[in-house]
């Protein structure tokens, strides 16, 4: 290999030179460094292994071993659905763009449902704790339970794949890039799943999701950012801007949701949509496929939307040539939404 | 007579995957018993509130994750304002937490 490197035709050098250093994997292995525990997660490549865990209504991680690979399925329906769902997810990055899990070197995935970070209420949130996902029952008012939607659930596995790719820091302009591609991703993992288009998609995170006396439809809309609830329960109307006119400033404090990172993301998740609808067909074959070189191999922790959005063209044109349709369509995108 | 002075608690939440920001919940200690008014008292001493840093980050590279932020407008005349996750505020703190988001009227 290393004489490859050393003596090999300058594609047998990028080559060998890239398998050696395991590729654009060993930049996610940075976030590796020092966590020895993540050790224990790794499989040999190319294995779905997937592990659910029942934390009992508590906060103590990962919980109970409910249900590992392969085996017998009992009736906790949030055990099934976050290993049903986490297995889509796993199929999808593995067929659509050839990824092994959420590293790329076949991470297990481990999910704990039925956790509450304060035993004394009920939990309505999904997120994803640096090395496993993990799922509250929701209070059955404003929020059914949280593995319900397998948007959401993609939503949180690629909060993942952005740590072991870009590493969009989360706070400002690349925590809601960081937030957007989550969304993005969700949402082509369900379209994915359906078989649907872009024009037959629905474009909505979490449809399903929130109790029946909400107003709301889905915690967010990447077709209609601003427009997927208005309840009290909820603070009011759904506040996702979909242009940079309505960029809301907000302090880039845990308090200001870092910078308004789930707000913001209605930017780039409404280029994305424009980009999909305006190429038509399955969103994920040439949109997706753009957005995912820019993640894996151009974004980086501290982009911008600006500087994302140039790096979509730079995927756009390395993938399909800089007079295509995908180019004209992604250019196009962004500057509908006032990024460019 | 002298104005009863009491102490206003004050909890908001952000984040999350919905990053939705329900109204606040308010408390105000002339709303409490003398006992559960005392009880906050202690527990603002043991969290040792007013001198918390203004975040109490969490160490992991999470994303989605509530973050509560509890402000105080002490009767002594002192405010401060803490965010803090769950896993980052000390048992005190959560008790806090827990008894505003309880007690609270709105």
């Amino acid at each position: 290999m290393r004489g490859l490197v050393e003596n090999g035709s300058e594609k047998q050098r990028s080559h060998a030179l890239s398998t050696m250093l395991g590729s654009h994997r060993l930049r996610g292995q940075r976030d590796m460094l020092g966590e020895l525990g993540a050790v224990a997660l790794m499989t040999p490549a190319g294995v779905k292994r997937r592990t659910i865990y029942d934390a009992q209504e508590d906060s103590a991680l990962p919980g109970k071993l409910v249900l590992g690979e392969g085996a017998a399925k009992g009736k906790d329906v949030m055990v099934n659905e976050a290993y049903d769902f986490s297995g889509v997810v796993y199929d999808f990055y593995s067929k659509v763009f050839g990824r092994n899990s959420v590293d790329d070197r076949g991470m297990r995935l481990d999910s704990s449902v039925h956790f509450r970070e304060d035993p004394t209420e009920a939990f309505d949130n999904a997120f994803w704790n640096g090395s496993q996902m993990i799922y509250g029952d929701g209070d059955g008012v404003t929020f059914d339970r949280f593995t319900k939607c397998l948007d959401v659930i993609g939503h949180e596995l690629t909060h993942g794949v952005t740590q072991y790719e870009a590493g969009l820091a989360y706070h400002g302009q690349s925590g809601a890039l960081n937030e957007s591609f989550s969304d993005v991703f969700g949402s082509l993992v369900k379209q994915w799943y359906k078989k649907q288009t872009a024009a037959k998609a629905d474009w909505l995170i979490g449809a399903g999701l929130l109790g029946k006396t909400i107003k709301g439809v889905a915690l967010r809309s990447m077709k209609a950012p601003g427009t997927a609830y208005d309840d009290p329960h909820f603070g009011g109307k759904d506040p996702q801007p979909a242009t940079m006119k309505g960029y809301v400033k907000l302090s880039d404090t845990q308090a200001g949701d870092n910078g308004g990172v789930h707000i913001n993301s209605g930017i780039p998740n409404h280029a994305f949509y424009l980009v999909a609808i305006k190429l038509g067909g399955f969103a994920w074959e040439r949109a997706g496929k753009i957005w995912y070189d820019a993640l894996c191999n151009r974004i980086r922790s501290n982009s911008t939307f600006k500087t994302a959005a140039q790096a979509t063209l730079a995927s756009a044109t390395s993938l399909y040539g800089s007079t295509s349709p995908e180019f004209k369509a992604v250019k196009a995108a962004w500057q509908e939404v006032g990024v460019l | 007579m002298p104005v009863k002075k009491t102490t206003q608690l004050s909890l908001a939440r952000s984040g999350g995957v919905g990053g939705i920001r329900p109204p606040p919940k308010v408390l105000d200690t002339a709303s409490l018993s003398a006992a559960a008014a005392q009880h906050i008292e202690e527990l603002l001493t043991r969290s040792d509130f007013f001198a918390l840093p203004a975040e109490l980050p969490e160490r992991t590279k999470s994303a989605d994750n509530f973050q509560h932020t509890l402000t105080v407008r002490h009767a002594g005349g002192r405010e401060h304002t803490v965010t803090f996750t769950e896993a980052s505020a000390s048992e005190a703190l959560r008790e806090l937490k827990r008894l505003v988001r309880d007690q609270a009227k709105s």
